[in-house]
């Protein structure tokens, strides 16, 4: 029946789009390098985004805090500024001011020492109660990103089980955080923002619909760059050379896919089982023992296998001009750095965080013992 | 509405469509089908086609056909082809009525020359192909030129003869015109080759052999088959079978016409592959080629009756042929695939909350520590320890994925032997009073092994099920026991629907597709004592050998199944709603007993277990490595005591060294731990334990 199903389907809607998951493959064939990272300091609970400022230093999002990292290896910490709510996203201001997306709040400016300034807390009349992302252009204009009017950035994991249909908004407002206006609407969890290196585009990567877009800064519609990636892609950032680079939660899975379509059981999990217990994405690589089991996630003879089904993984892609990925570094399913919720490069180093396994780790760059 | 539901899930149709798609004999369903429906048009459309003399005149005129084809199915299934057999069966025709009616042989000679003369051709075409190496196709091809043109030439030259023959005996007009309990006596003659040939090509040696050659000669050769003789004796009996047909047709007829045998070829092979026969060999039966034989001549005659065009009859014809065989490759090609479809059953399973496993929740199932310094014997050495037992001499004996028994030798393990190499994949052990180490093994049964090592088998069948489709007597999942003080040995049959490596979609059923059985060894009886229970895994005798312990791993309980006393004969639940899914039982030294859990249910999955739709979905829709299972990635280790009490639990957190437990054994003060999937045995010193108490004593008594 289902097969009969497809073939109606492809006669009816020739040019609906297949959304299977891709294999890695190509540049994203699996390999060891985000586990051979080099940690950087100790534990950080939760860090969920990182800037660097014009001093130097490294700003990390953790909780309703943002802590201020100095140090070769940025293990010198201290609390920069404590918020109201969960902070996500953070930029630096050319000014030496950090821009943090505060959840609940919107965007709000602090001052190079830390004093809570301008907010930016609605648009168009609707709360920005879901920043997810934002990002500074070269002319000082400011990209905001907004996942969803539904719930909260912490909230990601329902967001994207409840499957509605996708509310996120891309916003631009101008340096003092005024004369916002929404760039665009509908969008699927849209938790990577960036200007593109020649500064002519804006690239927004969606998580539930699994693409990279990008409109153009002069206007007119968006285009589509990648449009199916097998995980789900996180922040972007950009580096000294023009490259994009790119983060990604989680990778998709078939059960994933599954009980999505499954709208009633999904519905009843949602209701009656704690979120951490779902079948779905995850960005803590430590197994809980009540959490779902996968066949292929049995341990044998004592050893998990690396090309198990992924509730967690660790994926980081450093992207061309045209948005195809050229490298990746992996922490597979046995490895120890997953749910990387955000890449920056600073400097000549790339330093990636893992939300999951609460750290902040340095890529290593040189191609060399990668294959594994 | 919800019962109605479960009623429904639990005996769903499907399941019988399931086993039923799963026999055999459903393979020829394609043509079956479409012999009665063509019999049944014509029957309808033919006026007085049902009367008994028409039906006799069919089987008197299709009888020769069907031997044809027959002997068609022999080449084919031996994976050549025989053209020549149309060719043969003229010639044999001519020869039967020259032999007996011109020079005047007695008849069974005449019979014996005639066959022998098929033979020779069979051993032409066999000689050349099974020891020449030439091509069937064409070596049968010229055969057939050869035969054809030398039966032209003779009857030519016979024609006077042939006009001018004197009718036959009693027996000759018997043969051609005779009945035997109204059925014409060649259509008798084709049911007793039908079924003959049947019997030798799937119960008899060189039969058997031919079919293993057409399945695949390399792995026939590698079994030491005579793959040359085996395709020689293949076309020689396709020759004989031929030559007996044109007798039959000679006593019929008593001509030999120029058209007779043309084109037979060309039908038998149609009737062989509509019949379903593989043409690559190896597949298919002699029913079929009949089946499929008949389909043709019916089709053939019964147009012609309807006074059809013989143009458009062969037209129609060949559209049907066509269209059936290719819906018939499809059948038998995606058959597995349908059958994999609607096999998985799911049944409706509804879990109340477990009791907490939290850390510090209070309950006695709450995670602690006391796993975790556990010492790995015998790391590496192993693969799947699913169950371990200790003999007098503390030796240590478990079972390897390979189908062996493993010894560790006492004092320090290091040293390992294998014990016995049984096969299949052997799980739960017990020792018998003799110190025999009986084992239960996916797969094959119950076996045993003596101190001194020989094998022995137990038992591998039990009662079949009467009123089920599948036949259950073959044991499939034996998987754990133990010996009632009686000497009578009780074990399970996790289930007769699934082999271990799908222990998932077993799960996934949940329902009670396994059994418990008992063994007397003393009657060499074996018995079903309970059917239908979901997943018995680990068996325990009490310690008072009053009743049999036994654990259903899909509900999560543990049941009493009362051998003596005055309960003797029920079961009942013992412990209902554990948080772990159980595994194997054994006794513990203060009374109580040790019980594994092989994994921890999880909210999702219970929650998929009250959903049978999404299970099913689930099956068909995502492939097998990801597939929702119960959360057997973590173990531990729980005691209960007679009245179903949990007192403790033991824990190995996050499941590092020992993720799947299947089985712990204690002995002399400690506790040893196996797992299905592990790669060590782990053993932990019990504090407070007799360090005097081993299990054989507990059983058997004795210093």
């Amino acid at each position: 029946m289902s097969l009969l199903g497809d073939i109606i389907d492809r006669v009816l809607f020739p040019n609906r789009e297949i959304h299977g998951i891709p294999v890695l493959d190509g540049a994203f064939s699996p390999n060891q390098r985000l586990d051979q990272a080099r940690r950087l300091g100790g534990e950080i609970e939760r860090p969920d985004d990182i800037a660097l400022g014009p001093d130097g230093a490294l700003y990390v999002s953790t909780g309703n805090r943002i802590l201020r990292c100095a140090g070769d290896d940025f293990d010198t910490r201290e609390v920069f500024a404590t918020l109201d709510g969960p902070v996500g996203g953070l930029a630096c201001a050319p000014d030496g001011g950090l821009l943090a997306c505060v959840s609940g709040t919107g965007l709000v400016a602090l001052s190079p020492s830390g004093q809570i300034g301008r907010k930016l807390e609605d648009v168009g009349g609707e709360k920005i109660a879901c920043p997810l992302s934002v990002t500074i252009a070269q002319d000082g204009a400011i990209y905001l990103t907004d996942g969803s009017r539904n719930n909260r950035p912490e909230e990601w994991l329902r967001d994207m089980m409840q499957n509605r249909a996708p509310s996120g908004r891309l916003i631009i407002c101008n340096a003092s955080l005024g004369d916002a206006k929404v760039v665009a609407d509908k969008l699927a969890w849209p938790l990577g923002v960036v200007v593109s290196g020649d500064g002519k585009e804006v690239w927004v990567a969606e998580s539930w619909s699994h693409r990279l877009i990008a409109f153009a800064r002069s206007g007119g519609n968006k285009r589509v760059i990648v449009k199916n990636h097998t995980g789900y892609p996180g922040r972007l950032a950009l580096d000294a050379s023009g490259n994009v680079w790119m983060s990604f939660l989680a990778l998709r899975t078939q059960l994933t896919e599954f009980v999505l379509r499954e709208r009633a059981f999904c519905e009843e999990m949602m209701r009656t089982v704690p979120p951490d217990l779902w079948i779905g994405p995850a960005l803590d690589g430590r197994l809980n023992p009540r959490e779902p089991t996968q066949i292929g996630r049995i341990k044998k003879l004592g050893i998990q296998k690396p090309w198990a089904p992924p509730r967690s993984y660790g994926l980081v892609a450093r992207l061309d001009a045209k948005g195809e990925a050229v490298e990746t570094w992996h922490s597979r399913v046995d490895g120890k750095v997953h749910g990387v919720t955000a890449i920056r490069p600073v400097g000549a180093r790339v330093i990636a965080v893992s939300k999951g396994r609460d750290c902040l780790v340095e890529l290593p760059l040189a191609r060399g013992a990668q294959e594994g | 509405m919800k019962s109605l539901q479960r009623f429904w899930h639990r005996n769903s149709p499907q399941l019988f469509l399931g086993e039923l798609l799963e026999k055999r004999w459903m393979e020829p369903i394609i043509p079956f089908t479409l012999t009665i429906a063509v019999f049944l048009v014509f029957a309808s459309t033919i006026p007085n086609y049902l009367k008994a003399s028409s039906l006799q005149e069919l089987m008197r005129n299709f009888a020769e056909q069907g031997m044809v084809a027959v002997a068609m199915a022999f080449s084919i299934l031996s994976g050549g082809l025989d053209l020549s057999v149309g060719a043969v069966f003229a010639m044999a025709n001519f020869l039967a009525i020259y032999l007996y009616l011109i020079l005047g042989l007695p008849l069974p000679v005449m019979v014996v020359l005639v066959i022998l003369f098929g033979a020779a051709m069979g051993a032409i075409n066999g000689g050349l192909i099974a020891y020449g190496k030439t091509r069937p196709f064409l070596t049968t091809l010229v055969v057939l030129i050869i035969v054809r043109a030398a039966y032209n030439k003779v009857t030519i030259a016979f024609t006077n003869e042939l006009a001018s023959i004197d009718l036959g005996s009693g027996v000759w007009d018997f043969m051609g015109s005779g009945k035997i309990l109204g059925i014409p006596v060649n259509m008798a003659a084709l049911i007793v080759l039908a079924v003959s040939t049947h019997f030798f090509l799937t119960r008899v040696k060189p039969g058997v052999h031919i079919m293993a050659v057409g399945s695949s000669r390399k792995a026939a050769r590698h079994a030491g088959v005579n793959v040359k003789r085996v395709l020689f004796s293949a076309y020689v009996i396709s020759g004989s079978i031929a030559a007996l047909a044109g007798i039959f047709y000679a006593a019929r007829q008593n001509s030999s016409g120029t058209d007779t045998g043309v084109g037979w070829e060309i039908n038998a092979l149609a009737a062989v592959v509509l019949g379903g026969i593989s043409l690559a060999g190896g597949r298919g039966t002699i029913a079929r080629a009949v089946m499929g034989a008949a389909i043709i001549f019916m089709l053939i005659s019964g147009m012609v009756r309807l006074g059809i065009s013989g143009n458009l009859t062969t037209a129609v014809i060949g559209i049907i042929l066509l269209v059936a065989v290719g819906f018939n490759v499809k059948w038998v090609k995606n058959k597995g695939k349908v059958l994999q479809k609607v096999y998985v059953t799911p049944s409706w399973v509804d879990f109340e909350p477990p009791p907490s496993v939290e850390r510090g929740s209070g309950t006695p199932f709450a995670e602690n520590d006391r796993l975790k310094n556990a010492e790995a014997i015998a790391l590496n050495k192993i693969e799947g320890p699913e169950d371990i037992i200790l003999d007098r001499n503390d030796n240590l004996y478990t079972v390897n994925r390979n189908g062996s028994i493993i010894r560790f030798l006492a004092p320090d393990y290091e040293v390992r032997e294998e014990f016995a190499r049984i096969g299949g994949r052997p799980l739960g052990l017990a020792f018998d009073k003799d110190q025999n180490l009986l084992v239960c093994i996916a797969g094959m049964g119950v076996y045993g092994v003596k101190p001194d090592r020989t094998v022995f088998k137990v038992t591998d069948r039990t009662t079949r099920t009467r009123t089920r489709l599948k036949d259950d007597s073959r044991l499939y999942l034996a998987d754990d026991l133990d010996v009632a003080p009686d000497g009578k040995i009780y074990f399970s049959e996790a289930s007769t629907r699934y082999e271990l490596a799908d222990w998932a979609l077993d799960g996934f059923e949940g329902r009670g597709n396994g059994r418990l059985i008992c063994h007397d060894p003393t009657t060499g009886v074996t018995k079903t004592v309970l059917k239908n229970l979901a997943f018995p895994n680990g068996i325990c005798l009490s310690h008072d050998g009053q009743s049999v312990l036994w654990a259903s791993t899909w509900l999560c309980q543990i049941n009493r199944y009362w051998i003596a006393g005055p309960k003797a004969g029920t079961s009942e639940v013992l412990i209902d709603n554990l948080p772990g899914y159980c595994d194997n039982i054994n006794r513990a030294s203060d009374g109580k007993y040790w019980l594994a859990f092989v994994g921890l249910r999880t909210p999702v999955y219970d929650l998929a277990m009250r959903n049978p739709g999404f299970r099913t979905r689930m099956v068909k829709q995502i492939p097998p490595d990801e597939w929702l299972c119960p959360g057997i990635n973590f173990g531990c280790v729980v005691k209960f005591d007679d009245n179903g009490v949990v007192t403790e639990s033991l824990w190995d957190p996050g499941g590092q060294s020992h993720p799947t437990i299947t089985s712990i054994r204690e002995h002399k003060g400690y506790l040893y731990i196996g797992g299905l999937e592990n790669n060590r045995i782990g053993r932990i010193r019990l504090e407070g334990a007799d360090p005097s108490w081993e299990a054989h004593k507990s059983y058997w008594g004795g210093a």
